[in-house]
């Protein structure tokens, strides 16, 4: 049965009749318009622009690997342009973190992926096609898109906020990691960067201290809200589930010995089938036949002789061997 | 959780974070914030998608209606479309704004115009409805399992599936209304009595003059013959025949043979639609009708009446008898693991997930004690000991200096017991190694994966013990009913293999005779009057063990009673040539005898077709010689054919 919301379209960007593709659509061509201007105005060359021709397609084409893409080449566009060029852009705030056009840059990006996201799973797959192995009619399912008619009118917004607000985390965890510094010896255990680069008798590599304070800083976040969802799961199993678990549980446990019980059950079991159907011997005719090709004669003459000579060898050898041992005994 | 486009987002922005945060940022700092930035994104989506699923998803309420002339019904009528309609409700607290809902059709039906799912966007309290049409060529169970759920966020990072299972059975009652107009509309016989009733030769109330007899006193005056009373000068009093209603019993197979076939042809269906035309055709007249249904073990008996409550209960018996499906007597475990699998993965994905079912790495070690290397094993572990031993070692290190010189001697001993001591054991364990991981690795893995799920699955839904998982991984009959079962409760059809391998026929019943001998002994016992009994049945497999019921009819014929036998004739198998056509229909025979080239299907083919007509012909000459009437239900029209049988009980004046 064919669902009505998967229907091709059968002429070029015939998704664009779908209001709410074609805002998403303009809308990442307008945050990558953005992008490549602050690029350019950080950098001060135009080759910073590339990667947002690469996006621009990508929205285009409506092409799921292009994000990934862009992204690497942005970030291999941008590392080099930066230490190279070294341009320090006219909003950089001397002594400070806050850089207004990497915060513009980062918006304009982070907007350009919910965008992109947001339209491929309008127009190509809202999720993955999800029929187990084997089941009829499997093969024939196709990846539902979310309807456009769906959409609330103040999805777009709430993008906005969410983009906004990862932004202003993404600032304020760069700042806490480039700004605090580990010293297990403290507690607690975080000094701010200058005091500590002038603490005498430790010294700890910057990139390891950034990295073990993302490493603290994610697990301080993702552990807690993931052990609230697992926990929130198990107030809400339902009793099948729960009963599976108890199953599952109770037969691991006693797994070993069930095992020997059941499979002497099993072999008495087939022991005491009769005897022509266990050890039922085919008759000449039932007898499979062979699946090679039939050998010729020669290739039959020629392996029959190699067996003999080879043969022959193997029995000379023992022969001798044997005759030695009794002569030297 | 996470679909493609997640992982590799995922993937991509941490990589860019960690790269930032460590290296690059010695140059830029714009690269640790965009990936900060990103991998703040993907941790706001993802519990914002977790949240709402938790608080949403589990928590719909599932509302189905069937509609049939645009009214909501408990049973559906075969032939006409029906509308489902499915109102999900969202109970929970927080919105889905992309959720894929698919209502699972049953098997058999005939789609219609309209999608069976539908993507919503389902806010709390706001219903969503997917409305869609089938139509069921044939009358059975239709079952509807349940409800498929699949949530993803809005920019498919994110993805789960579950399924509301809510399992329901309606009927599929044979077509009402064009068997309706079957009643009789013309007078076949002139002295053919009201519809519903047959003369009955003995005294009673009815219109025809029975017999005269000396009047008795109390007999009623009106009673009283005038003119034989004259001619005789004695008071004669007439007897009027009585009248009582026709009365018919219909003996439905429903047998595991007569299961055999496509959906809505197996012989049992079409014996069914046949069976409901009869019964409406037969309440139309005023007939009672009466119904038996047999299978190989036991008969389900609803008494003759003619009310139309009794025709409605005998529609949904005929529903009910229709829905079976063939028990496919597989023994294989692996075969039906195939078809059960998939289908226990998409109705029970909760109870089939790794973290409530799970697969211990022990469950796929092939332990060396359950097979015969373990002698192997033992062998050479054992070897050692009785290798290393002064003689032993004295030949071999005779038989190595015999090719290399006296020199190695010593070094031949040494290298000897080392490799005596080190070699056998270390064999030993390989031939242990070997056979363990020969589990871990397909198809075996992907056996005994498929048989854990599936033997939890069972205990758990049966709300047994541990030891039935176990049981069912080690026991390869019990775990093949289990599933067969499992799969005929969800209707679903398994290849059938209809021969062995010495070519008979694998669903040849014959208990099915003894208890449907057994059946019209007892309606004949419990017979009024004059009775025709209709036998559905498929006999042609059983020709030659037909002594049961060919001395049932000659009791039935014995108390006057008729008999009509229906063969449900297979849709694929040509009708029997007549006699008249067999030598004359194909007039060139013997005047082209040019070998044509054999064809094994065909041949095998005409072979069955012709085992099938013959065995009909032995039917129809057994019940024949009883004084029953055999007829294929293809041959003309079953139910006229039935219907004038009972016209002429109608009107045919009995002999007692």
């Amino acid at each position: 049965m064919s669902t009505a919301d998967t229907a091709r379209p059968t002429v070029w960007f015939a998704w664009l009749r779908d209001p709410v593709a074609r805002n998403y659509l303009f809308v990442g061509l307008a945050s990558l318009l953005i992008a490549a201007a602050a690029l350019v105005f950080r950098h001060g060359n135009l080759l910073a622009a590339l990667p947002v021709a690469l996006a621009v397609l990508g929205l285009l084409l409506r092409s799921p690997v292009m994000p990934g893409l862009f992204l690497l080449v942005l970030n291999l566009a941008v590392l080099p342009l930066t230490a190279w060029l070294s341009v320090t852009a006219f909003s950089d705030v001397p002594g400070s973190h806050l850089r207004v056009m990497d915060l513009v840059l980062v918006a304009a990006t982070l907007t350009y992926f919910a965008c992109q996201f947001r339209l491929l799973s309008l127009t190509l797959q809202g999720m993955p096609s999800d029929v187990p192995a084997g089941l009829p009619g499997g093969k024939g399912d196709r990846a539902p898109k979310r309807p456009g008619s769906t959409a609330p009118p103040d999805e777009t917004g709430r993008m906005f906020a969410t983009v906004a607000v990862c932004v202003l985390i993404g600032q304020v965890v760069w700042l806490i990691v480039s700004e605090l510094r580990l010293d297990f010896r403290e507690t607690p255990p975080l000094l701010l960067a200058r005091p500590a680069a002038s603490y005498g008798g430790y010294r700890s590599d910057e990139s390891m201290n950034r990295f073990l304070m993302l490493a603290g800083l994610t697990a301080v976040v993702t552990l807690p809200t993931a052990l609230a969802f697992w926990y929130w799961r198990l107030s809400r199993l339902n009793p099948g589930e729960a009963r599976l678990i108890l199953l599952d549980t109770q037969w691991r446990e006693s797994r070993r010995e069930l095992n020997r019980q059941e499979k002497w059950r099993a072999w008495g079991l087939v022991r005491r089938r009769p005897q022509a159907a266990r050890h039922s011997r085919p008759l000449p005719e039932e007898r499979p036949a062979p699946t090679g090709p039939r050998r010729s004669f020669l290739e039959a003459l020629a392996l029959t002789c190699g067996m003999v000579f080879f043969g022959g060898i193997a029995a000379f050898v023992v022969v001798i061997v044997l005759l030695r041992y009794l002569g030297r005994t | 959780m996470l679909t493609a486009r997640g992982w590799w987002f995922l993937s991509l922005s941490a990589l860019v974070a960690l790269i930032g945060t460590t290296w690059a940022a010695w140059w830029s700092g714009t690269i640790p914030i965009l990936g900060l930035s990103l991998v703040a994104w993907f941790l706001i989506e993802w519990v914002v998608f977790a949240y709402r699923f938790r608080a949403s998803a589990d928590r719909l309420r599932v509302d189905r209606v069937l509609l049939q002339g645009g009214r909501p019904v408990p049973a559906v009528w075969a032939g006409s479309d029906f509308t489902v309609r499915v109102t999900v409700t969202p109970c929970g607290t927080a919105r889905l704004p992309f959720v894929h809902l698919a209502d699972r059709p049953p098997t058999d039906l005939v789609p219609g115009h309209r999608s069976n799912s539908a993507a919503f966007d389902l806010r709390p309290g706001e219903p969503a409805v997917i409305e869609y049409r089938l139509r069921a060529d044939a009358p059975g169970v239709i079952r509807f399992e349940g409800l498929q759920v699949r949530v993803a966020d809005v920019a498919g990072l994110f993805y789960r599936r579950l399924f509301i299972r809510q399992p329901v059975e309606f009927l599929v009652l044979p077509p009402l209304t064009d068997e309706e107009g079957r009643h009789r509309g013309t007078k076949r016989f002139n002295t053919l009595p009201p519809p519903g009733v047959h003369r009955l030769r003995r005294p009673g109330s009815g219109s025809e003059l029975l017999d005269l007899r000396d009047y008795q006193p109390g007999d009623p005056p009106k009673m009283i013959a005038w003119k034989p009373s004259a001619k005789r000068g004695t008071l004669i009093t007439k007897e009027i025949e009585n009248e009582v209603p026709v009365r018919s019993v219909l003996f439905l197979d429903a047998s595991n043979g007569a299961r055999v076939g496509a959906p809505g042809r197996a012989p049992v269906a079409r014996s069914a639609e046949v069976v409901a035309a009869l019964t409406q055709a037969a309440g139309a007249n005023r007939d009672l009708v009466g119904l038996t249904i047999f299978d190989e073990t036991s008969t389900d008996v609803t008494a003759p009446a003619r009310t139309r409550v009794h025709v409605v209960q005998l529609l949904r018996k005929l529903g009910e008898a229709a829905a079976r499906l063939p028990d496919p007597g597989h023994t294989d475990p692996d075969l039906l693991a195939r078809y059960a699998h998939p289908l226990a993965q998409q109705l029970y994905p909760d109870l089939t997930a790794r973290e409530v079912n799970s697969r211990p790495f022990g469950l796929y070690w092939r332990p060396i004690a359950d097979s015969r290397w373990l002698w192997v094993v033992l062998v050479l572990l054992c070897l050692p000991v009785v290798l290393v031993r002064p003689e032993a070692i004295e030949f071999v290190a005779r038989t190595v200096s015999t090719f290399s010189g006296s020199g190695w001697d010593w070094l031949g001993k040494f290298a000897l017991v080392v490799a005596i001591i080190l070699f056998f054991p270390a064999l030993a364990g390989l031939i242990w190694l070997v056979h363990g991981v020969r589990g871990l690795l397909p198809p075996r893995s992907t056996r005994t994966t498929r048989r854990k799920q599936l033997a939890t699955l069972y205990a758990a839904l049966d709300g047994s013990t541990p030891a039935t998982i176990e049981r069912h991984l080690h026991d390869d009959d019990s775990f093949a009913s289990r599933t067969t079962r499992f799969l005929l409760d969800h209707r679903v059809r398994l290849p059938l293999v209809l021969h062995d391998q010495a070519g008979r026929y694998r669903f040849r019943s014959e208990r099915k005779v003894d208890v449907l001998a057994a059946a019209l002994i007892r309606a004949v016992s419990r017979a009024r009057d004059n009775e025709l009994y209709v036998i559905l049945a498929d006999l042609t497999e059983v020709a030659g063990d037909l002594r049961p019921l060919v001395q049932a009819a000659q009791v039935a014929r014995a108390r006057h009673h008729h008999v009509l036998v229906i063969v449900p004739w297979p849709a694929d198998v040509p009708p029997p040539p007549d006699r008249q056509t067999r030598d004359t229909s194909n007039p060139d025979r013997g005047r082209d005898d040019a070998p044509k080239p054999l064809k094994l299907g065909g041949l095998v083919r005409s072979v069955l077709v012709s085992r099938y007509h013959r065995g009909f012909a032995d039917v129809r000459s057994a019940l024949a010689k009883a004084g029953a009437t055999v007829v294929r239900v293809d041959d003309g029209d079953p139910v006229r054919l039935v219907m004038d049988r009972l016209d002429r009980l109608r009107g045919t004046r009995t002999r007692r």
